[in-house]
């Protein structure tokens, strides 16, 4: 039973990582960007790079540095993005935003696999450092907390950023409403810049945290991306608060439906994302737009 | 319809009658390919050029077409390629009906996103539900039979080209009619369409059924061709694809998802048989679509007749 | 005749807020046929709020409105414009990407009910053009018919906008500003149009209105709206007389 509660902790910990990334980039920016996913691979293998180059996989330390360097270049590879080819994009409809970030997928997936090869990767060394400790007769590694722990103090982290600070003032603001915050002096550009910036490394933190757990391999992108839809979808475009619920949300129902339902568990969560569109389509918190 | 137009599409369909007797088995196949695609492009433009709407679960209606087809052989024992075709348009059309019906009240993202989720929530039901579908290994299709004749690749070849000559004269027709302009009156301005007595909604939804029909034609005529059916048939990077095609073609003419599909077989086969850096290539190319040619080859080509000074309206 | 059967619209009790904002605060009238009202006031009146509610774009929060003796409340505007009601937009809104000759062909299909028609051409189809030419003629659009709506200039998309309304044969017609950004000229033109329209085919038309001279020298009866609610209603004379509108409308001047 609390094996099922960790594990769903922690599924929610990562999906909310990435959706908050997600979903931040959409509510500032409007604009759904697909190569979140590859983020998240980048993230992923770049740690595992990194864990060999500083010793990742005997110190803890130093696994912890590589993650977070990994996170770091990923959200520079997101400003790459933004500064050549999705700044271009802002003003043109939807259907060309998508298609942009769309083709990007495909070329960085190419790159991934360029770099990387056909075969996953495995971080386990890593994961096996800190071992296991016994809870109520279980026994559960204390990697999974550290992930567990980390995203919630990420969590944390961004929630200061947007409510305390200038800069998060600033952010929010924008995403509210972007003509007043232009004509109150704004500077829209350094403003999208920082959220895909912040939203990159969110997106690539969250596979450089997981990689020690779940490897590396090709296609994870897909599937992240998706999962990550399903959370803001059920949080609400636009909403960190959304992107947390919906976390924890999806993330019980992959362990409940794991435990209950494996067979059709993968389909169940796409139907609910179906169905909340259909109810409530702009989810739980979020901005009414759409119809 | 001009009559150099005309004489055109007459010559193009001379040299796909002509073709299979000149060159290797392999172009063949290669060419009933592309007419398939050509077929499911056609019905895609049917939402994304003629109505506005941007799917992205699309790979659901060829994926039911195709599974229809690869099922009904294996558990009804099925062989009537004519049967089968029957059965998928009848399986796309209700499955489209009833996704297009919760899907079709939504706009822009939130439609691409619900097309979306419904798509891969069936590829997870086809890939999970192992006792019927076989999952992930997929179902092997033998090879049906048309008016009791066994399917050759000659066979297989002229029954595609004929459905593809009808469909394709059956989508211009409708695409021409009262009811094609009312779709366009739709993209263009749905409030607008509403305020004339238009039910957008009840419309909306019949080009969605139309649309999900000649998907799920194509699939049923691809199952046989490819010998094989597969979950990635469902999958949204399979329903990307057609975008890809329609994109390349030109969403805003009816030819153009035709051109885009023919275009987008033939660069495929190309570059996979001489590099593996397909996908790289194809990202390229869309991001250089979305940049320089957004109205695709078609739009190229009405461009530069504008500039030659004949002017041309779809 | 008795008064039901010449009263073509009856609004009553209509009331449509926005949170605090009270965009229309009980409103009554009815409007008799074949005739042309205007409807007045300063910006933020209600008076394009009005027309929503009557056209079945916005739900009101109480009242009802009842066109030839149907309650169109409720009513979807696509069932709304079947029953008579056309309408034009302040925004100006027409088919950007087809053309003229198109944007007009539209409503007539709506109108003939062809438009659910997969197995006919259009340009097949005589009839439609013939009545399409018509309404181009009557609009003086006719040499503009293959040029794109959105390549129009703004003078020429508004008379669109009010083609396209009248395209439809309607019984009652809803202009919003149709005049707003229209030559001097072509203001006495299309005013003339709607006219000739009302007096000889028996068109009753609504017309919210900002210009004062084309208000008093074309309308039958205005009505001024100020801050949700109706200040005053009658002939061009009564309301040229009204002192409260001549103090929030008219600003005191004597037209």
């Amino acid at each position: 039973m609390l094996i099922y509660i960790l594990n769903a902790l922690l599924y929610a910990s990562y999906l909310f990582l990435i959706a908050a990334g997600l979903s931040l980039i959409f509510g500032v920016m409007g604009i759904i960007n697909l190569t979140h996913g590859c983020l998240f691979m980048l993230g992923a293998y770049t740690a595992i790079t990194m864990f060999k180059l500083l010793g990742g996989f005997e110190s803890f330390p130093m696994a912890l540095l590589s993650i977070f360097i990994a996170s770091l270049i990923v959200g520079v590879v997101g400003l790459a993005l933004e500064r050549f080819f999705i700044c271009h994009i802002y003003e043109r409809e939807d259907t060309y935003q998508l298609l942009l970030t769309y083709g990007l997928v495909f070329i960085l997936e190419d790159i991934v696999r360029l770099k990387w090869g056909f075969q996953p990767l495995y971080a386990h060394p890593v994961y096996k450092l800190l071992g296991s400790i016994n809870i109520g007769g279980v026994f559960y590694p204390v990697y999974n907390f550290i992930v567990i722990i980390g995203s919630w103090l990420v969590a944390l982290m961004l929630w200061f950023l947007l409510f305390k600070t200038k800069v998060g003032k600033i952010i929010r603001a924008t995403s509210m409403d972007r003509e007043m915050a232009s004509a109150i002096g704004v500077n829209i550009r350094n403003v999208y810049i920082s959220t895909f910036l912040f939203g990159s490394i969110l997106g690539g933190l969250s596979g450089a945290l997981m990689v020690p757990i779940a490897g590396a391999v090709l296609g994870m992108d897909v599937d992240v991306l998706i999962e990550a839809f399903v959370v803001i979808v059920i949080g609400g475009l636009g909403s960190i608060k959304g992107a947390l619920l919906g976390a924890i949300i999806v993330g019980a129902m992959h362990s409940i439906g794991i435990a209950l339902f494996p067979e059709i568990e993968l389909a169940l969560i796409y139907l609910i994302m179906a169905i909340i569109l259909v109810i409530r389509p702009q989810g739980l918190f979020g901005k009414k737009l759409m119809r | 319809m001009k009559l150099k137009e005309a004489i055109g599409y007459l010559i193009f369909i001379i040299i796909l009658i002509m073709s299979p007797f000149v060159g290797p088995k392999y172009n063949t196949f290669l060419l009933t390919k592309a007419l398939i695609m050509a077929i499911w492009a056609l019905a895609y433009n049917i939402l994304l050029g003629y109505t506005g709407m941007l799917s992205f679960g699309h790979a659901l209606y060829f994926g039911v077409g195709a599974y229809t087809v690869a099922l009904l052989i294996k558990w009804i024992g099925i062989r009537s390629m004519e049967i089968l075709l029957l059965s998928s348009i009848i399986s796309s059309a209700v499955i489209g009906a009833l996704v297009g019906f919760l899907c079709i009240r939504y706009i822009a993202v939130y439609f691409a996103l619900l097309t979306l989720a419904f798509g891969q929530f069936f590829f997870a039901l086809t890939y999970k539900l192992y006792w019927i579908t076989r999952g992930a290994d997929g179902l092997p299709v033998p090879r049906p039979y048309l008016l009791g004749i066994k399917f050759t690749m000659m066979i297989r070849y002229f029954f595609v080209l004929a459905i593809f000559i009808v469909s394709t004269i059956i989508i211009w027709w409708i695409l021409n009619s009262p009811f094609g302009k009312t779709l366009q009156a739709i993209r263009e301005n749905p409030s607008r369409a509403e305020f004339v007595g238009v039910n957008v909604s009840r419309y909306k939804w019949l080009a969605f059924i139309l649309s999900s029909i000649f998907s799920g034609m194509a699939g049923a005529l691809y199952a046989p061709l490819f010998a094989h059916v597969t979950p990635d048939f469902l999958h949204w990077a399979f329903g990307g694809l057609v975008l890809y095609m329609v994109l390349i073609g030109g969403h805003k003419s009816f030819v153009g998802p035709i051109i885009g599909a023919f275009v987008f077989t033939y660069v495929e086969n190309y570059v996979t048989a001489h590099t593996i850096y397909w996908p790289i290539i194809l990202g390229c190319i869309l991001i250089i679509i979305v940049f320089a040619f957004p109205n695709g080859i078609m739009g190229a080509v009405y461009k530069v007749r504008e500039w030659v000074g004949k002017r041309k309206r779809y | 005749m008795g008064w039901e059967e010449k009263t073509i619209l009856e609004v009553s009790g209509l009331k449509k807020y926005f949170g605090e904002v009270k965009a229309v605060d009980g409103v009554n009238f009815a409007i008799k046929k074949e005739t042309i009202t205007s409807i007045i006031g300063p910006n933020g009146a209600g008076k394009t709020t009005l027309l929503n509610l009557i056209s079945g774009m916005l739900k009101p929060d109480a009242g009802k409105v009842v066109f030839m003796g149907k309650n169109i409340t409720k009513m979807p505007p696509y069932k709304i414009a079947k029953l008579g009601i056309g309408r034009s937009f302040q925004l100006v809104s027409v088919y950007d990407g087809l053309t003229v000759f198109d944007n007009i062909r539209i409503p007539i299909l709506s109108r003939m009910g062809k438009t659910k028609s997969m197995v006919s051409l259009l340009e097949r189809d005589v009839k439609v053009k013939e009545e399409a030419n018509e309404i181009l003629e009557l609009f003086g659009l006719f040499d503009k018919k293959d040029v794109l709506a959105g390549e129009l200039p703004h003078g020429d998309r508004k008379l669109l906008d009010v083609a396209i309304a009248f395209a439809l044969n309607p019984k009652l017609v809803l202009l919003d500003e149709p005049t707003s950004g229209v030559g001097v000229r072509e203001k006495r033109h299309v005013m003339d149009v709607i006219e000739k329209a009302v007096r000889e085919k028996g068109v009753t038309a609504i017309i919210v209105e900002h210009d004062m001279d084309i208000v008093f020298s074309y309308s039958d009866r205005i009505i001024v709206m100020h801050q949700g609610k109706i200040l005053a209603d009658g002939s061009p004379g009564e309301i040229k007389e009204n002192e409260e509108v001549k103090t929030v409308i008219l600003g005191g001047e004597i037209l």
